[in-house]
């Protein structure tokens, strides 16, 4: 791929999908907009160094997450859970509960739970990659990426069920 | 397989995207096909994460962004820098080219302008770096400066006692030139240059007066030597 080409390309093809994680995992349009120009900011200047070409999309991914943790400043050492440990029923959350929220509602329902699992979960409805692709943007393995994901999941859904109680929010759009 | 742990992997499962040939999932898809209850809370919870799956999909993005994005493109410094390496490189690989097509193409010069410009070398001022008598130091010296170290005295040169030695260009290209102290004040003067330098190299020895100094011209394997001194014709063989 040609430099030129590859950088708007790559931006028309990936543009989208990056903001909509940015925003997942910030809730600030102004935040996610900075986080995917400073995504394809990092290419532009070291995409280069990148030489498997076909590792692009979870190379911008990656990045933008790790942009995220270095605007966020935490650096906290996350309890890792596996989901046979956890002893919780696993939630049952009805689609037209979902179908009823908007997609602001949603995304605020994930920023509602642990922000270790916001990531993976952002990733696995976003955009169809595989668990081992989400542990290459994550730099974690495999086996905690579908473990935050299983926990991830669980959160949201009650938060999902909290959310479709309370009222409709108001003027907010997306 | 229990119904509750095939709920546990089909949990984060997503038909069509994660495998199917997960032993786990493998073994929880088939606990399902035997088990209503458990296909119809697998139903429901794919119709729910499809349902989330499309709220995160919904996520307007704000327009005019990509463009803004394509717009705020820095200058990637890698690219420019490859780009001024390889320029720089061109221009080098085209300098050399030039440097050497003038080489090629230089003027010759011819062996009677060499003799004519070695003797007024010899006649007027010069400077000598090295002053020694010592032929072996005057050897070291001519060959440590690019000279032609490898130079090859006559047996009459070779008696005398060496005065000192000199390196210099002569329109590009080196000479070089060894004194010699063949006494009572006679100084010898021994040029040496590439024959390849030449265009008429002499064919064999040659002896001719070039203004005040005598001179013996010859040509030996790849260079031409030019001997000057002062005094006759007769001392001049003397030193050959």
């Amino acid at each position: 791929m040609a430099d030129e080409l590859d950088f708007e390309s790559l931006v028309t093809r990936f543009y989208k999908a990056l903001y909509q994680f940015a925003y997942s995992l910030t809730q600030s349009e102004p935040d996610a907009c900075d986080l995917t120009q400073q995504t394809f900011y990092t290419w532009a200047t070291k995409g280069h160094q990148l030489r498997d070409r076909s590792k692009v999309k979870t190379w911008l991914f990656s990045t933008l997450h790790h942009e995220f943790l270095n605007s966020r400043r935490r650096h906290k050492n996350f309890p890792h859970f596996e989901l046979d440990v956890v002893e919780t029923e696993l939630p049952v959350v009805n689609p037209e509960l979902v179908n009823r929220l908007d997609a602001g509602q949603v995304v605020a329902a994930l920023s509602r739970i642990d922000e270790v699992y916001q990531a993976p979960v952002a990733l696995f409805y976003l955009e169809d990659s595989s668990y081992k692709e989400i542990a290459e943007v994550l730099r974690v393995p495999i086996g905690t990426v579908k473990s935050r994901i299983s926990r991830g999941l669980d959160q949201l859904y009650k938060q999902l069920e909290q959310s479709s109680k309370s009222k409709p929010r108001q003027g907010r759009s997306m | 397989m229990t119904p509750e742990r095939a709920r546990e992997v089909l949990f984060a499962y997503r038909p069509g995207v994660d495998s199917a040939t997960d032993p786990d999932v493998a073994l929880a898809l088939e606990t399902l096909k035997h088990n209503s209850e458990l296909q119809k809370w697998f139903q429901d919870h794919s119709a729910t994460q499809s349902s989330i799956r499309a709220k995160f999909r919904e996520i307007g993005v704000p327009a005019g962004l990509s463009n803004r994005i394509i717009l705020q493109k820095p200058k990637a410094p890698s690219r420019w820098n490859k780009q001024i390496v390889w320029a720089a490189a061109a221009a080098v690989i085209l300098l050399i080219g030039i440097a050497l097509l003038i080489q090629g193409q230089r003027p010759s010069y011819s062996f009677a302008a060499f003799r004519q410009k070695m003797v007024r070398t010899a006649m007027g001022n010069y400077d000598m770096p090295l002053m020694t008598n010592d032929l072996g130091a005057i050897r070291e010296y001519v060959k440590a400066r690019n000279g032609h170290g490898d130079y090859e005295l006559t047996p009459g040169l070779s008696k005398l006692q060496g005065t000192g030695a000199v390196v210099f260009p002569w329109h590009s290209r080196t000479v070089s030139l060894v004194c010699l102290n063949a006494g009572k004040g006679k100084d010898v003067f021994l040029f040496v240059v590439n024959r390849k330098d030449l265009a008429d190299p002499p064919s064999g020895q040659q002896v001719e007066t070039i203004g005040k100094l005598s001179t013996a011209s010859w040509v030996q394997q790849d260079k031409v030597y030019v001997l000057a001194t002062k005094g006759d014709e007769v001392f001049l063989r003397s030193l050959l």
